[in-house]
């Protein structure tokens, strides 16, 4: 049996808003080790005003390693009037994670744990 | 003074049939290997009430595949909204896959509200009430994706009131030992 011991994991957000009122917000954090990757992402895009608005919040990310992968994204796109006023408000996010056929215990020289007669 | 709420006010917005709310949603799912299960459903209900237009719908889209020996499974599955002349629009849109050695799965799933306000007091409140009917959908949950090759799929489009449009275009397709691919749109304009 083959041990696959590469993990890597990557996320890309952006967000981008068009108006008189705007506000962005954007996160990106992935981690990955011996047996694991995962990425989580988030992006948050604002905008209000009497005039043309745009809004744009997008996340996508990668996990590799492992035999299993799997990926959520989530968006929600909220476009309304107040009063003189439009909001629109775009938020999108992402959580991507591969996993297994790796030793978790390789980082701490414990690469061939004994673990016989502890339990 | 407080303004009326605009659904009392004399309606100019499509009083002659003209659309004034444009929505198109569907998606598409495609599984590939030796058993493979595609699913979908798009379902879109309409209404125009001359002062206001309002279309509410969801799509889901699910693809299931297992493959033994060398061969990998794969799995996709996506949605998608358009609208034009909304004036209120809500879109929750989710998304999901997973890739093993031997089976792999995929899934989307959006709704939306879209209203299209076209009183002649674009900023005053709007009254919406709707009873909206029961639809059945396609259960992803009740395929077996451990036999066979499956696709199943369903399309409705639902407009009220007058000069309004309504069209669906749906396709399944299997293959045996090979994939299943479904795709489905509705569109109506109100």
């Amino acid at each position: 049996m083959s041990t696959v011991s590469s993990f890597s994991a990557g996320l890309a957000s952006t967000a981008l808003a068009t108006g008189s009122h705007t506000t962005t917000f954007t996160a990106a954090k992935t981690a990955a080790w011996s047996g694991t990757a995962v990425a989580y992402g988030d992006a948050v895009a604002a905008a209000q005003g009497a005039g043309a608005l745009q809004t744009s919040a997008a996340t996508d990310g990668f996990a590799f390693g492992g035999n299993t992968y799997s990926a959520h994204s989530l968006t929600w796109s909220v476009d309304y009037p107040s009063g003189s006023l439009h909001t629109s408000v775009d938020v999108s996010v992402t959580v991507a994670a591969s996993y297994g056929q790796g030793d978790p215990l390789s980082g701490y020289g414990l690469t061939s744990p004994l673990v016989h007669g502890l339990f | 003074m407080p303004m009326p709420p605009s659904h009392t006010q004399p309606a100019h917005a499509a009083p002659g049939g003209t659309e004034s709310l444009v929505v198109a949603t569907g998606g598409s799912a495609t599984a590939g290997g030796t058993t493979t299960a595609a699913t979908g459903s798009v379902d879109v209900w309409a209404h125009h009430a001359g002062h206001a237009s309002i279309a509410i719908g969801d799509a889901s889209f699910q693809a299931e595949a297992g493959a033994t020996g060398s061969a990998t499974p794969t799995a996709a599955a996506t949605t998608f909204f358009n609208e034009s002349g909304a004036n209120v629009t809500v879109l929750l849109e989710s998304s999901g896959s997973t890739q093993g050695s031997t089976d792999a799965s995929a899934g989307s799933t959006l709704h939306f509200i879209a209203i299209a306000n076209g009183s002649s007091n674009p900023h005053g409140p709007v009254v919406i009430d709707v009873q909206l009917p029961f639809h059945s959908h396609p259960d992803a949950s009740a395929v077996d994706a451990s036999a066979g090759n499956y696709a199943q799929v369903a399309a409705t489009a639902d407009a009220h009131g007058t000069g309004t449009t309504a069209a669906t275009v749906s396709d399944a397709t299997t293959v045996e030992n090979q994939f299943s691919f479904v795709h489905a749109a509705s569109l109506v304009a109100v």
